[in-house]
């Protein structure tokens, strides 16, 4: 199914199999790469208040972070059990960000009446 | 298969007798240093984390005695923070963090999974010589010199104004920490890639399951206290970082990065004990736990729901008043799963053919413990109510109920259970039963009074008190003394069976479980072959092949439930 | 009974350890393991990036002031071009290795090591710059701000600046040793190493380091916001 998709090989040395990304794989992804560093650059110099240039930057890193993921890595088109494994770290990370409301609410006053 | 249709063990012992086992193959100690037997690991482990607990044993004797007198006669203000802060330090980080993952659990996984090793076993090595490395520099900071910041770290305290050896200490947490996560990964790896054929994920031993979440807790959080810690080593040695306000960096901060490893670092001791208990009252109540999935479930979900209540720890330290209103209705929230694995252990207790060995009494210690620790930690985590008690002996009785209630009672259950597999002797049951009431009494009686303390608004980690409160703390002092004889007689009597011990044979309880079906002490590689499994886990309820009569002549009621005479 | 006299008592492949059935199992096993290593370092960085964002949020004027003024964008993006092609070329370093072709893996493996060298050299330079301008947090910190910001909270960027572009780095040459030590051992054909998995596993951990810095360059030399 998956690993149609890319036409890979399944070739081995000796024993065990793998898969084997072509190289064409490579160079496009490296390419899309260098296309969404450029974008990021000139996102930032155009303004899109904080927020928005910053939303632009980060979607156009995590893009960047998931296709390094996916084609480099060779997550996508591997087991169920890898891209579990592979997943895992960047989707606790952001609980950490919780921390955020903190911060955010340390100002607020309690409503009158309240205590 | 009744126990009277095998001759009790002899065959079996006699086949294990004479072929070399895991203890006695080769023992040089170069052999002993340089092994990658996990078994071999788990025996080193065990060595290691004994003596920390007989030194942070010590500290604690020295702070009950110091407390005896609310004036402090015995020792000098600053020493009393440094035995404190070893106690912490030492107990936490190095003995219930690895204490029953990095010995039992790096003992029976591969056995539980019916494999030769675990997945990675020169890591494994590795993570023991971490430890070593990280405890002897802790250790010897704390001794030579001392620290006192307390467990915590708390900065700027830690960072700029304590005049003691923080930043040695950090170091030697630091390595230990990188030993935690080695052996995290090492069982993630392991519990996903070397079960044996037919060893689905619903047939997995709880005390796998168990060792699965905490395994993911320690690789998810471990790396954040690791450079929490860095950071405010960068700070104390360097003067710049970004925790110390006076240059413009901010504490609380650090206390987020802090508890958001430590709050589930709590669940990393507890997780454990919790499966040795099912492990434990399986085959002491000869039934399948009650409700297997649910026990999953909530393991899970406790890991999950671990690492979203961090904030409970800060409710009086600057926190926002609405975030810590989130943090204190999710605290409630990961009490339920707790709550679940009490409900399923009672209904498993309820009918089932209960037979009071020295483990099980250990495990039915834990239960009773461990639900008063929880359910005070509710009590803490409600907004007011901790207003109140922060900072007092409640919260000190509170986490001392699940640790020491809870995951120390635990481990000492594992330890006597598979004591007879580790080592091939069974240890002297009556004195087992002995200490175990002895641990049982001495830990409340030495807890219980710092309930009543903290109400009353005793601080903790003061040696001056108001006379009225002395009462109570002779009482706990008290307490504490029968709580060290109930261990001391253990590690008397394990050391006497290993040579005068008797002859254990593969399977002295009659339980269930791969680690069961091979020989006590296991070979090398374990399995001579490797097994297919084709029934459910704690499979009480069909005949149990390898059950043998058990070592005090006490039949174990088997499965035709043909006899009772243990009872 | 050695590791080496499991292998032959089970006659499996070279390469193959005593703990495992087949390759296979092998194989995954190293994959699973090294991505759950990756995770705790995505843990460990992420401390740093949650430090990052509170500060920054609570203090965008200065950490923009501070960044837009002092990090220098084409020395960033060159960098970024340079990672990335690093990670290219290690890819197709896993692509030889796993055709078995010893040369242009080793071909390669050098041009990714060339490439961590400039990005290090690069460094270099950007951080010589600031050590000039006394930006290095401690005693002899100096930063004067336009608009009258916080020197304090300058000092806090730089921390955060040093703190974080100093643990990639660490991160570089870690892998610089590493990809030396490949490049050595699969030069002298070790046995250990005709096999690809040693050079895939190093591979996951260089793209890694990549997928670092490709966060750090928007959020150090961009600094989104208004300029
Ligand atoms: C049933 C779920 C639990 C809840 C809701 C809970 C809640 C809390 C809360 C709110 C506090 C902070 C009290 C304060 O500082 O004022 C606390 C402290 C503590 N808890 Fe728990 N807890 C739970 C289970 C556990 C377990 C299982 C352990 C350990 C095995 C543990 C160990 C600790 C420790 C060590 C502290 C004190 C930390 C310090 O030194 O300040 N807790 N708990
Ligand atoms: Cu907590």
């Amino acid at each position: 199914m998956e690993h149609g998709s890319h036409s890979s090989e399944i070739a081995y040395t000796d024993s065990g199999a793998a898969h084997i990304t072509p190289p064409s794989t490579y160079f496009k992804t490296y390419v899309i790469l260098l296309v969404l560093m450029v974008a990021t650059i000139a996102a930032t110099f155009r303004d899109f208040g904080t927020v928005g240039n910053n939303a632009i930057a980060m979607a156009i890193a995590t893009t960047k972070a998931t296709l390094v993921v996916a084609y480099f890595m060779q997550v996508k088109g591997s087991s169920r059990l890898t891209i579990m494994w592979a997943l895992i770290g960047f989707v606790t990370l952001p609980f950490m960000w919780a921390t955020m409301v903190d911060y955010l609410t340390r100002d607020w006053i309690p409503h009158i009446g309240w205590q | 298969m009744s126990a009277e249709a095998i001759p009790p063990g002899i065959v079996l012992e006699r086949e294990s007798a004479s072929r070399p086992n895991y203890l006695n193959w080769s023992h040089s100690v170069k052999d002993w240093l340089l092994t990658t037997d996990h078994k071999r690991i788990a025996i080193l482990y065990l060595v290691s984390i004994t003596i920390m607990f007989g030194l942070g044993g010590i500290a604690a004797m020295a702070i009950r005695a110091e407390l005896t007198s609310p004036h402090g006669h015995l020792m000098e203000s600053d020493t009393y923070n440094k035995m404190f802060t070893m106690h912490g330090v030492v107990m936490i980080f190095f003995f219930l963090v690895p204490s029953i993952p990095a010995t039992l659990g790096n003992f029976l996984l591969p056995l539980m999974l019916g494999a030769r090793d675990l997945a990675f076993p020169r890591l494994n090595l590795l993570s023991w010589y971490l430890f070593t490395l990280g405890g002897v520099i802790a250790l010897g900071a704390m001794i030579c010199g001392g620290v006192d910041t307390g467990w915590t770290f708390y900065t700027p305290y830690s960072s700029i104004y304590s005049n003691s050896n923080v930043a040695v200490t950090l170091v030697g947490l630091f390595i230990a920490g990188f030993s935690s996560i080695v052996t995290g990964i090492n069982f993630i790896a392991t519990i996903h890639k070397m079960r044996a054929p037919g060893l689905t994920w619903t047939r997995l031993p709880l005390f796998i399951w168990a060792h699965y979440a905490t395994s993911i807790i320690i690789v998810l959080g471990t790396p954040v206290v690791a450079v929490t810690l860095g950071l405010v080593l960068v700070e104390r040695t360097l003067h710049i970082g970004i925790f110390d306000p006076a240059i413009g960096g901010d504490p609380i901060l650090f206390q987020h990065m802090f508890w958001f490893y430590s709050h589930p670092a709590v669940y990393i001791m507890i997780l454990p004990a919790m499966g040795v208990i099912n492990e434990v009252l399986a085959c002491f109540c000869r039934k399948r736990i009650f409700g297997y999935t649910f026990v999953c479930g909530s393991t899970l979900a406790i890991a999950v729901f671990g690492f979203m209540v961090w904030g409970h720890h800060m409710f009086v330290t600057g926190q926002s008043l609405y975030t810590g209103m989130i943090f204190s209705a999710l605290s409630f929230i990961v009490a339920v799963p707790s709550a679940i694995k009490v409900f399923n252990w009672t209904a498993t207790i309820y009918k089932g053919e209960v037979w009071f060995s020295a483990p099980m009494i250990y495990c039915l210690g834990f239960i009773g413990l461990f639900t008063i620790g929880g359910l005070t930690g509710l009590y803490c985590s409600s907004l007011s109510v901790d207003v109140h008690i922060n900072m007092t002996y409640f919260v000190v009785a509170h986490f001392h109920y699940v640790m020491v209630g809870g995951a120390t009672l635990g481990y000492l259950a594992g330890l006597h259970f598979w004591w007879p597999k580790m080592t091939g002797r069974m240890y002297p049951e009556g004195w087992a039963k002995v200490a175990a009431g002895l641990a049982f009494v001495g830990f409340n009686l030495t807890f219980f009074p710092q309930f009543i303390l903290g109400y009353l608004g005793m601080p903790r980690r003061y040696h001056y008190y108001p006379a009225e409160f002395q009462i109570w703390h002779v009482l706990s002092t008290a307490g504490s003394s029968v709580l060290a004889l109930g261990y001391a007689i253990p590690l008397v009597y394990f050391l006497w069976s290993l040579k005068y011990g008797e002859k254990a044979g593969p399977n002295p309880w009659g339980a269930a479980g791969l680690e069961w079906t091979v020989a006590s002490p296991p070979t090398q590689f374990n399995f001579d072959e490797l097994p297919v499994v084709t029934w459910e886990a704690y499979n009480y309820d069909v005949p149990h092949e390898n059950a043998i009569v058990d070592h005090s002549k006490n039949v174990l009621p088997d499965a035709e439930g043909a006899s009772h005479s243990a009872h | 009974m050695s590791v080496e006299a499991a292998h032959d008592a089970h006659g499996h492949h070279p390469v193959q350890y005593h703990q495992f059935e087949d390759m296979e199992q092998q194989n995954e096993t190293y994959i699973v393991g090294m991505w759950s290593f990756l995770v705790t370092e995505i843990m460990f960085f992420g401390g740093l990036f949650l430090a990052y964002s509170i500060f920054r949020m609570n203090n965008q004027a200065i950490f923009t002031e501070a960044g837009h003024r002092y990090l220098e964008v084409d020395k960033g993006a060159f960098n970024t071009v340079v990672l990335l092609t690093s990670s290219l070329s290690m890819a197709m370093c896993v692509y030889y290795a796993q055709k078995a072709d010893r040369v242009k893996q080793l071909l390669c493996l050098g041009f990714t090591l060339l490439c961590s060298f400039v990005f290090l050299g690069v460094k270099a330079m950007e951080w010589s710059k600031e050590f000039a301008e006394h930006h290095l947090p401690g005693a002899n910190f100096a930063y004067v701000s336009d608009a009258h910001l916080s020197t304090a909270k300058a000092q806090i960027f730089f921390c955060l600046y040093f703190a974080m572009t100093g643990l990639h780095a660490i991160h570089v040459i870690v892998g610089i040793l590493l990809m030396v030590v490949l490049g050595v051992l699969i030069a002298a054909r070790r046995p250990g190493v005709k096999y690809y998995m040693p050079v895939e596993m190093f591979g996951l951990y260089w793209h890694f380091v990549d997928i670092v810095w490709i966060f750090l360059f928007p959020l150090f030399y961009l600094i989104p916001g208004k300029r």
